[in-house]
């Protein structure tokens, strides 16, 4: 893949590149800092120089490029076109005196009111989605220096160990300036751009910059990765991770060896000792010091065009397809109402004119602000509900999503894993066990996850304390999701190294050679493995998590070292296990049943054992028919797999790969799917899924790769996000369905009139105000309802139907349009011609279509909502109703005003309101016949 | 639930010849006022 360049130059690279060749200490003094980090002031004082750590493109636009994007319309271009011509017309070509500013002033006001109302539309819309993800909150953990001027300390000395525990501190992402410390951990997006100062195991996914899929190895070596390779001879590491077992896990899985190989690149991308923004990381742990935030880092410098763009979803799709129709539709009918006119009226100006305003007319241009109004009414919506949508468009998926993959801890079981046991491998209580456990989750400075954060603050843990002073830490393994375990070396009081190695059991199984028993150090024979499965296997069966502890003392001087690594983790001694109680939640049984009512199958993926998995989807009533395990989908065809993973809705013992695929084989079988997870595991699914959903306690790849964030991590909350979510896609597919008949409809109603008639059946100021006063009508609808039974089922997109829609609903109105025409010519006398040959009823025709032709667009909005019989058995919402009522009242009253008459119409006689009356009842029910048979016909077709 | 939905999913009906001629009422309607309006003026 093409790496991205930059496409400004305030992207320090020299900066970069001087740093990551430089030596600690001459780094520091380059960046102004020290190992211990800015003071709070110092940092203000650097944030007001070079601006908080914000990309620009990620901030939104201005609000005056916002105001004239929504002015830029080509309806606001034809008003002023049209503006322009009656300046002229009726202004100066006027003779003097007799200068007519109406139509001037009044396509003025139209152009004002649309552009404001877009923009004021369009402006609330973003300022709540930016609101809402402010909720979200992105912290950066950083080492500040102590304000206090007595703090002495040595800048060419690292900080010691609890130095760096006591002044760490989660600020703001934002808050991050150049020359401060920052602490980096898997799961980390990193927060800027950095110069790595140590570095344990640390590989760092870059495929958002670079394209580079596999993860590269970070460390603190300066300089020969950017293309000085004599300079790499200078600046020996701090802590040097690059060794043979590195190396080895390298090869073995397929990382990228950063630098090396691409030493002569002189690329700054590549320098191992940098770590830039908007790239994470996969494993490891690091320390750093940064060297550019904001726009100044790669990624800020970067062309937003690039960056930001995301495949188009279904229903972007879908849009844009509506959208070419209706303008295919357009590009056959302005030139055929122009020349039809042209050539029967012999004014080609005012043929031109009218064919524009129809074009106007047929034109859905609200459509892109009916779309983002309803999105961002149903995100706040959301956000009532703790929900928080990152990209709006996922709303339109959530709605769509008919199955649910999720993660088992923490969303079907409580946040809140309680350690239970410690025991020996006979199955008896052992503390030896829970010290083991203790010493490593307390070292390490890795991902902490549950199970760590139990064991530290499981309550007998209070009486080990002392064990800390015992103990020193050497260096720790970090974990990663390919080995499941992960391990800590400390040394004891006698100069011993322990190695304390804790994880899933299959996996430490396969590092022991021996066990303990009681006192007794015996060889780990297929006998005592059977013994320990079977124990293990009683456990999982009462739902309960088990963690695997292994050790191994290293006495001999020679074979100790200041670096373990994974090639250490062998010949250990098992001595117990750990066991959790993980619960379900009492609200998951509910959810899961409530998510099946609305069409949502929920399928479990999760790393842990399928003993384990099983008995928590008992306890939470999710019908466990069979269940996959990760070897298994390792093993299976992409077709075999998407075979299988429709009918299971088990998987376990997965990797962050074989969730990735079983995501992309229900999506391959049609599925729309959702993916809620948490962990570092689960940022490829939810890249992967439709809709990404994650919470705010996740790490910040999960957050990063999500579309959605929950505040809560509940699956309760997700049923009313689907509900909202089908919702929008209702009210969005509304006003599509809508337009696009009414505007075909019009065609039918537009080219005959245009035939036969002497005179244009409508001018084209009276379309522009009819259009105005219709579309501000339409702004109603973000705030309409669906019917219960729409949203009970999930919405995809499918654009296929709505050729076939408008073909069979649009043609209802124009029966009534020409029903219309018929009235005004025969019976209000629209053949009269008065002196000069000039047709008297012209104006009255035109007020009677005026009138007629909104009440039946109107009216649609009421037959197509619903596939219910409309004011019976199924009413708009309030706003709806009012305003949809306000615009016909206001259309009807028209004609009789000063305003009416100076557009050219004239006032409709007391006796074309029985005839309007007659023609509405029919038209209504007539489409209420069409659409039952319709849905008769395409098998209960309709929204 | 995916069965429910599948089997919930209405078929396709058959229509009778009022049913057809409901549901192309429109164009039928439409048909007659554009002839009617084309003899009218041949007339006229």
């Amino acid at each position: 893949m093409s790496r991205l360049l930059p496409t400004k130059t305030t992207v320090n690279s020299d900066l970069l590149k001087r740093v990551a060749e430089a030596a600690h200490s001459e780094a520091f003094t380059i960046l102004r800092t020290s190992p211990y980090g800015l003071t709070v002031a110092e940092a203000d004082e650097r944030a007001a120089e070079v601006g908080r750590n914000e990309v620009a493109r990620e901030k939104p636009p201005k609000w005056y490029a916002q105001m004239a994007e929504a002015f830029s319309s080509p309806f606001n271009g034809l008003l002023v076109v049209l503006g322009a011509v009656s300046y002229f017309t009726d202004v100066r070509m006027a003779s003097p005196g007799k200068g007519d500013w109406t139509k001037v002033i009044l396509l003025t006001l139209m152009i004002s009111l649309s552009g404001l109302m877009k923009f004021w539309q369009e402006f609330r819309s973003m300022k709540a989605a930016e609101q809402l993800k402010a909720m979200v909150r992105t912290t950066a953990t950083v080492l500040r220096r102590p304000d206090d001027p007595g703090f002495q300390f040595d800048p060419s000395q690292p900080p010691t160990q609890e130095h760096l525990v006591k002044h760490r501190r989660e600020i703001p992402l934002a808050d991050l300036v150049p020359g401060d410390i920052v602490f980096l951990s898997a799961g980390d997006m990193i927060p800027a751009d950095l110069r790595v100062l140590t570095s344990k195991d640390l590989f760092v996914s870059q495929s958002a910059l670079t394209g580079e899929s596999l993860p590269v190895e970070k460390y603190d070596r300066p300089a020969y990765s950017v293309g000085n390779s004599a300079a790499s001879q200078r600046g020996a590491p701090s802590v040097v991770p690059v060794n043979g077992s590195a190396a080895n896990r390298r090869a073995a899985n397929g990382v990228a060896k950063n630098g090396q190989s691409r030493k002569a690149s002189g690329d700054v991308l590549d320098a191992s000792a940098l770590c830039f923004m908007g790239t994470n990381i996969v494993s490891g742990s690091a320390m750093g010091v940064v060297v550019n935030t904001g726009d100044r880092t790669f990624f800020g410098s970067m062309a937003s065009s690039i960056l930001g763009h995301r495949a188009m979803t279904s229903f972007d799709e879908g849009v844009r397809k509506v959208s070419w129709v209706l303008i295919r539709f357009t590009l056959f009918m302005v030139p055929a109402v122009f020349l039809i006119n042209g050539i029967t009226k012999r004014n080609w100006t005012e043929a031109l004119l009218f064919a524009l305003a129809v074009a106007v007319g047929v034109t859905p241009e609200l459509l892109p602000m009916v779309v983002s109004a309803n999105l961002a009414k149903g995100s706040i919506k959301m956000a009532k509900y703790k929900v928080i949508v990152k990209r709006l468009n996922s709303i339109q998926n959530f709605g769509a999503m008919d199955i649910l993959c999720t993660d088992k801890t923490g969303t079907l079981t409580q946040d809140r894993v309680v350690l239970e046991r410690h025991l020996d491998v006979t199955g008896e209580e052992s503390y030896q066990v829970l010290r083991l456990a203790f010493l490593n989750s307390y070292h390490q400075t890795g991902l902490k996850n549950l199970l760590d954060v139990a064991i530290v603050n499981h309550a007998e843990v209070d009486n080990e304390e002392p064990v800390l002073i015992q103990y020193l830490k050497i260096d720790e393994i970090p974990f990663d999701f390919m080995r499941r375990r992960m391990s800590v070396i400390v040394q004891d009081g006698g100069g011993r190294h322990l190695l304390i190695c804790k994880g899933a059991v299959e996996e430490i199984f396969d590092v022991c050679d021996r066990v303990q028993i009681g006192g007794e150090l015996l060889p780990f024979d297929p006998q005592h493995r059977e013994n320990v499965v079977r124990v293990t296997n009683d456990m999982n069966e009462d739902g309960m998590r088990v963690v695997a502890v292994a050790y191994k003392y290293i006495e001999d001087k020679a074979l100790q070292k200041e670096t373990y690594t994974v090639a250490d983790e062998k010949d250990l001694v098992l001595a117990g296990y750990i066991e959790f109680l993980d619960p379900p939640k009492e609200t998951a049984g509910e959810a899961v049943k409530a998510l099946d009512e609305y069409g949502v199958d929920v399928k479990i993926l999760t790393g842990d054992n399928e003993l384990v998995a099983k008995k928590t989807c008992r306890d939470v009533g999710i019908d466990v028919r069979d269940v996959l395990l990760g070897n298994q989908i390792e093993a299976m065809t992409d077709e075999e797999l998407a075979d299988a993973a429709d009918k299971i809705t088990v998987f376990a013992k997965l990797n962050p790969l074989h969730k990735s695929r079983v995501i992309l084989a229900l999506r391959k079988k049609g599925h729309t799917v959702g993916y809620m997870g948490d962990g570092i595991n689960d940022a490829p699914a939810l890249r992967d899924a439709d809709v990404g959903i994650s919470v705010d306690t996740a790490v910040d790849i999960a957050k990063e790769s999500a579309d959605i964030i929950l505040l809560e991590k509940s699956l309760t909350v997700l049923k009313e996000g689907v509900v909202q979510g089908r919702a929008v896609f209702g009210n969005i597919i509304k006003y599509i369905k809508m337009a696009a008949s009414s505007n075909f409809g019009n065609m039918f109603s537009v080219l005959p009139a245009s035939a036969f008639l002497p005179f244009l059946p409508m001018l084209p100021i009276q379309i522009l105000i009819l259009n105005t006063i219709y579309d501000l009508s339409q702004l109603s609808l973000p705030w309409d309802n669906m019917d219960e039974e729409f949203l009970r089922k999930p919405r995809k997109w499918d654009a296929s139907g709505l050729s076939r829609f408008m073909l069979y609903i649009g043609p209802c109105s124009s029966v009534y349009d020409l029903t219309t025409y018929y009235l005004m010519w025969f019976v209000f006398k629209g053949w009269v011609v008065g002196p000069g040959g000039v047709f008297v009823n012209a104006g009255l025709f035109q007020a009677g279509w005026f009138v007629e032709s909104m009440m039946s667009q109107t009216l649609i909005i009421h037959m197509i909502r619903t596939r219910k019989i409309p004011f019976i058995q199924s009413t708009a919402t309030l706003p709806v109703v009012l305003v949809t009522s306000l615009a016909i009242a206001t259309v009807c009253l028209i004609p009789f005003t000063a305003l009416g008459a100076t557009i050219g119409f004239q006032p409709l006689p007391a006796t074309y309101w029985p005839y309007l009356a007659a023609m509405i009842v029919c038209y209504l029910i007539q489409t209420q016949m069409v659409k039952v048979f319709y849905m008769k016909k395409f098998g209960g077709e309709w929204l | 639930m995916q069965e429910e939905i599948e089997k919930d999913a209405k078929q396709p009906e058959r229509l009778g010849i009022v049913g057809t001629l409901v549901l192309h009422s429109q164009f039928i309607l439409i048909g007659i006022l554009v002839i009617g309006a084309a003899v009218l003026t041949i007339l006229h």
